[in-house]
């Protein structure tokens, strides 16, 4: 694309009672605190309020098929013996622990609200997710180009669509691959599908109410809750999971 | 395409009052602000072997757009030819604020392979350490057997790369800091306006920011490592102190300039500088996932074409 | 265990080179240069392990049966969902497990592994990479680089 040039009309000096109104009325992107498209402010730092590895299924048993006991059982054994290289892939090798067990991560997340995009910023490996509010589509596919094909393809972290129902970010993604296990032990296959609701409890408490469905693991969907608390506001350090990676040691 | 802010802002500016001073002074402070984000910033001009330049006649100048800190881009590299599909017209715009660099940004240049000269198209100043590690990674390409980096590990690979690559980055601004989170490498790279809550240095370094006037200041240095700064190994030392100049432009369409000077004694006899744009794309908000250490994170999980650098 | 992944590099950038005339980096970590396409290795019968569409690039990673009974794992980049699509592929279609006859260009640093020139299902299908060897892609454009003096 050519730069064509502008030539400014008038000083800028001028029009600084306009700069006033404009800025607040006239300005199409919204400056960094705005949340013109989302009616509740989930941003801020966020820690999970109680440490934990593994979802509860709302304080009842999982409900696995054969197939999901089964390879819960194997995972088990390997965790016993650290051989994470078996069943493990965030811990043997620093891959994504996928979109439901982020939610497990001991660090910090951001969360930014953006027009038509939450993006939670997870300090853990630099890791990001993304919750897609408009009819804003993959860049991968702007301009026709970026086929569909890729799109058969699994993700640990599929692109999840969302809308606000009254006060909560109502979520939905499936689209997984078989790479990673919804928390440190729980199997999972391509049929996942995630669906969470997201709210603030209160002002510095924020929930998460998860619900996990496949029916080639589990024989009905089943829910969990986390919340977190809210952090002081710190620009997180650079993470670097491969520089922590060692046979044998978790890496999450 | 019905992208949700356009009729977010539809509706606001319904709601707004139609007073004729606030319409025309909403037009006008288009221009304005055109012109605010356009003015040039003072403070140091990029190195070049001779000096700052100043703009020729019939430059850019002439024509109200003021060129970036250095004069007008060398070697015909204006106007910088996007290669990206284009942004629809119906957009929203970023805020007219220069001061804010808020939004999703994409570099959609050719990328540069190689910087073989700097922006005045002066031959990039090696010294002899650094000469030796350029011809030796370029002559790697040349007998089939490249060098592995920090890009093919799946590590940080330090600025201007992860900002080069043709892949979209989102800019969070805060009131201290401005976290960048890329698609490539799933990277991130922090920069405090308030040195004194700087997290520590790592791979991308520590870089401190403050505003001389509009233009974002960006001085980084503490990098964990050496690095490359192009795909074809043009070295950089651990020990560099690299500042870039960064500021919101917008001529036919919005993009941010960013002016790169890099001060590193280890490899080169002066620092030198180049100068990169990055397109306003709002529509490129959501990115791909990028999940290398699936591969890289484990034991042979590099491509097998690739081969350790020899570290002498 | 069968590995999907979303091949996220060769999104429109991939694209736009093999759709447009436009010359784009196709990797920015390394170029094709590192194998050599003047030689072609063949396995029969390799199992597959892992076949990983994604960052930093799609790869498939084989059991080879060496003649004295014991087992070499190689891994061959290969190409992205769109080529195999293009050729009616999806990426369901490979199974960890499935024994497939492969071939490969070998990396020209003597390691083991290289590109992936092609596999032939259990089914009988066979996949033959066609776009990047011969590259409509100016992927050595990086050996073409000019030596700094």
């Amino acid at each position: 694309m050519k730069h064509r040039t502008h030539s400014a009309i008038g000083k800028p000096s001028r029009y600084v009672h306009a700069v006033a109104v404009c800025v607040a009325l006239c300005t199409a992107w919204p400056l960094p605190k705005s949340m013109a498209a989302d009616s509740v402010n989930l941003e801020g730092t966020w820690r999970i309020a109680v440490a934990r590895s593994s979802f509860s299924a709302d304080g009842e048993a999982i409900p696995f098929t054969a197939m999901g006991r089964k390879r819960y059982e194997e995972n088990k054994l390997n965790l016993g013996k650290s051989n994470y290289d078996a069943y493990d892939m965030a811990n043997a090798r620093c891959a994504s622990p996928g979109l439901a067990r982020l939610m497990l991560t001991p660090a910090r997340f951001r969360i930014w609200q953006r027009p038509g995009v939450i993006e939670f910023q997870f300090e853990w490996n630099r890791l990001t997710r993304e919750i897609i509010l408009s009819d804003l589509i993959p860049q991968t596919r702007i301009g026709g180009i970026g086929p569909k094909d890729e799109e058969l393809v699994g993700r640990a972290v599929p692109l999840a669509k969302g809308y606000w129902q009254g006060d909560t970010l109502v979520v939905s993604a499936e689209g997984f691959d078989d790479t990673t296990l919804v928390d440190n032990l729980v199997p999972h296959g391509n049929q996942l599908k995630v669906a969470e609701r997201i709210r603030l409890k209160d002002r510095n408490t924020l929930e998460d109410r998860i619900r996990i469905e496949d029916a080639e693991y589990f024989t009905r969907p089943w829910e969990t809750v986390v919340t977190y608390r809210r952090q002081a506001d710190e620009a997180f350090a650079e993470d670097v999971c491969l520089d922590r990676l060692a046979p044998g040691t978790p890496t999450l | 395409m019905g992208i949700e802010t356009v009729e977010a802002a539809a509706e606001a500016k319904k709601r707004a009052t139609s007073h004729a001073f606030v319409a025309m002074s909403c037009i006008c402070l288009m221009y304005a602000g055109g012109a605010l984000a356009q003015s040039g910033p003072g403070g140091v001009s990029p190195q070049s072997a001779d000096g700052p330049p100043s703009g020729p006649a019939g430059s850019t100048a002439e024509q109200g757009a003021v060129p970036g800190p250095g004069g007008p881009r060398p070697n015909g590299a204006e106007p910088r030819e996007s290669v990206a599909p284009p942004l629809a017209a119906d957009a929203p715009g970023p805020s007219a604020d220069p001061h804010i660099l808020d939004g999703v940004w994409l570099h959609d240049s050719l990328l540069v392979f190689q910087n073989s000269t700097d922006m005045f198209g002066k031959k990039t100043p090696f010294n002899a350490a650094g000469l030796k590690i350029a011809k030796r990674r370029v002559m790697s390409y040349k007998v089939g057997t490249p060098y592995i980096n920090a890009s093919s590990r799946c590590l940080p690979p330090g600025q201007p790369w992860q900002m080069d690559l043709n892949f979209p980055f989102h800019i969070f601004q805060s009131k201290d800091r401005f976290d960048v989170l890329f698609q490539e490498y799933h990277g991130y790279w922090e920069i405090s306006m308030n040195a004194a809550k700087a997290p520590p240095a790592g791979y991308m370094g520590r870089s401190i920011g403050h505003w001389d006037g509009n233009t974002l200041v960006v001085e980084t240095t503490g990098f964990k490592q050496d690095f490359w700064l192009d795909v074809n190994g043009t070295p950089v030392s651990k020990g560099a102190k690299l500042e870039e100049r960064i500021r919101k432009v917008h001529t036919d369409h919005w993009y941010l300039e960013d002016v790169f000077t890099l001060d590193d004694p280890t490899y080169y006899t002066r620092p030198w500088s180049w100068v990169r744009d990055y397109s306003w794309r709002p529509d490129m908000a959501v990115t791909a996932e990028y999940n290398c250490e699936l591969q890289t994170g484990e034991k042979d999980g590099l491509d097998s074409s690739l081969v350790p650098e020899p570290q002498d | 265990m069968f590995v999907m992944q979303r091949a996220h590099k060769c999104g429109w950038v991939i694209c736009l080179i093999l759709l447009l005339p436009v010359e784009m980096p196709a990797w920015a970590h390394h170029s094709f240069v590192g194998y050599d396409r003047t030689k072609t290795l063949a396995a029969d019968q390799a199992t597959l392990k892992e076949f990983l569409w994604g960052a930093p690039h799609s790869a498939a990673v084989f059991m080879i049966q060496n003649p004295d009974g014991t087992q070499t794992q190689i891994r061959l980049t290969s190409a992205s969902p769109p080529q195999f699509s293009k050729e009616g592929f999806k990426p369901t279609d490979f199974k960890a497990g499935d024994k497939m006859d492969i071939t490969w260009y070998p990396a020209k640093s003597g390691k083991s592994g290289g590109m992936l020139a092609s596999l032939k299902l259990p089914d009988g299908r066979t996949f033959k990479d066609t776009e990047f060897f011969p590259a409509a892609v100016d992927n050595d454009k990086q050996a073409g680089a000019e030596v700094p003096k």
